[in-house]
């Protein structure tokens, strides 16, 4: 069983199907012919600013996020008037983005004036240039990337790397790592390679598997590192956790479609001509929720993992992502929390009424809980002690707070 | 004499259920479980982590 919001709370926007970079593994699902990255859509005109700016004012009750994506968003003709409309909403927004930009002090003048902007997301596939272009298809864009990533860091904006595993780069994750530390990024994340397998660039499932472990070995080590894709845990343990497409997550096409996810060509109602409630409820989005497979529901780590990703499986005409091998009949317990008696809880999460209970939302992190919850969420204000609250709570209290804390949804003050 | 346990017979009884506060918005048919909480005493000087920026920004796409 599948809790969806009422209406998504993360939509990714994609501002333009054009891209720049030429890579050979791209699963841009506006590119008809991967060889010539063309097709009928890459035609097509994007949306104007004037168009965006009708769809986000509707969005805008619902959003606790919006991405800016592509395609490369920046390649919008009206890419810093629509950054400007965020800045005036005031929501939260992220950009994913190549980092080869056409006008960076443009680019770079807009985001830095947009209090609201949590971040950048910035593709760098590889710690050197040859590793790098080999995913990119572009000779000269590892330079161009970290020059304007140096850039970023230099105006004040948080910039996250993005790697893919891929064949040329999986001898130099800590590479990408002390590079990524080097350029003042804050943390980078590790994507499983989505898509149909490409010569040269696709892994084997062993090296995934060795990859995976090594990324969560730094993880442990305290490095700053963390996984995008969901890799499945009946494929390898890892700290990877479940996409929320379907259920709190969707796309926007930049002809103002609703998607799933970016990863998938389903179109479930056009947001300029229909609502989004009509969308996110339609027949198309319940088929792709029904994509999970049904041993997933017997799995003591579906509330982790989620199923895997249907986009890939869906794509494939699998009944499941390609990686699964079976339910897992013993999953977890999560590590210890450890928290000190005499500590503060204070809350980061930002709440939303929903028919089962109350969804806390930090960033792509939610949580839902039972509305019972409700007098524990009020008393962490920063003015409680844990041994108080424990004293005067239920002790699911304190196991809710532990939780809470492994998710980093709130702050501890000593 | 072999064969199966007395089920009849007196049993010890099973500790209370805690009942978790946390909802699954992906729901298993099978239980999941919650991390086990440990409180240390203020003398043993646990610090608490810096505050966290929000790290969670991650997509599962390559632009």
């Amino acid at each position: 069983m599948l809790r969806v919001l009422s209406t998504p709370a993360l939509f990714s926007l994609e501002l333009t199907p054009l891209c720049n970079s030429r890579c050979p593994g791209c699963f841009n699902v506006f590119v008809a012919d991967k060889r010539t990255r063309s097709g009928p859509l890459m035609q097509r005109p994007p949306l104007s600013f004037e168009q965006w700016r009708t769809i986000l004012d509707r969005l805008v009750p619902h959003a606790h996020r919006f991405k800016l994506t592509g395609g490369e968003p920046t390649l919008h003709p009206e890419f810093e008037a629509i950054v400007g409309h965020i800045r005036g909403l005031g929501t939260s927004l992220t950009v994913f983005t190549n980092g080869r930009w056409t006008n960076p002090e443009s680019v770079l003048d807009a985001l830095a004036r947009t209090p609201n902007l949590t971040g950048l997301l910035i593709s760098l596939h590889g710690a050197y240039a040859a590793s790098h272009e080999v995913f990119s298809g572009v000779p000269g864009s590892f330079d161009e990337t970290v020059a304007n990533v140096r850039r970023a860091v230099a105006a004040g904006i948080s910039v996250t790397l993005s790697t893919v595993l891929h064949r040329a780069n999986l001898g130099e994750l800590a590479a990408v790592v002390a590079l990524a530390e080097s350029l003042g990024t804050d943390h980078v994340v590790f994507n499983r390679y989505l898509g149909p397998s490409v010569p040269g660039i696709a892994i084997t499932d062993v090296q995934l598997m060795q990859a995976t472990h090594t990324v969560d070995t730094m993880r442990e080590q305290g490095q700053p590192v963390t996984f995008g894709v969901c890799i499945p845990q009946c494929f390898t343990p890892s700290s990877s956790t479940g996409c929320l497409a379907g259920v709190a997550f969707c796309a926007v096409d930049p002809w103002g479609n609703l998607r799933p996810c970016n990863h998938s060509p389903l179109t479930a109602g056009n947001l300029l001509s229909g609502t989004l409630e009509k969308a996110w409820h339609s027949p198309e989005m319940e088929r792709f929720r029904q994509a999970i497979p049904k041993a997933c529901h017997t799995c003591t780590a579906f509330s982790t993992c989620h199923g895997g990703c249907r986009a890939l499986a869906m794509e494939l005409n699998l009944p499941g992502d390609p990686l699964m091998v079976g339910p897992l009949r013993e999953f977890g317990p999560p590590p210890p929390v450890q928290m000190g008696r005499n500590w503060r809880p204070l809350r980061r999460f930002e709440m939303r009424q929903e028919p089962f209970g109350l969804v806390l939302m930090r960033g792509n992190t939610f949580f839902a809980v039972r509305p019972e919850a409700t007098p524990i969420l009020d008393c962490l204000d920063g003015t409680h002690t844990l041994g108080e609250l424990e004293h005067e709570c239920a002790p699911a209290a304190l196991s809710l707070i532990g939780e809470l804390f492994r998710r980093n949804m709130i702050e501890m003050i000593a | 004499m072999g064969g199966f346990p007395d089920t009849d017979g007196p049993s010890e009884p099973e500790p209370p259920r805690q009942v978790s506060l946390a909802l699954a918005l992906f729901v298993a048919e099978v239980d999941t479980k919650s991390p086990r909480v440990e409180l240390v005493a203020p003398e043993d000087r646990l610090v608490p982590p810096p505050p966290l920026r929000d790290t969670s920004d991650s997509d599962c796409a390559c632009t």
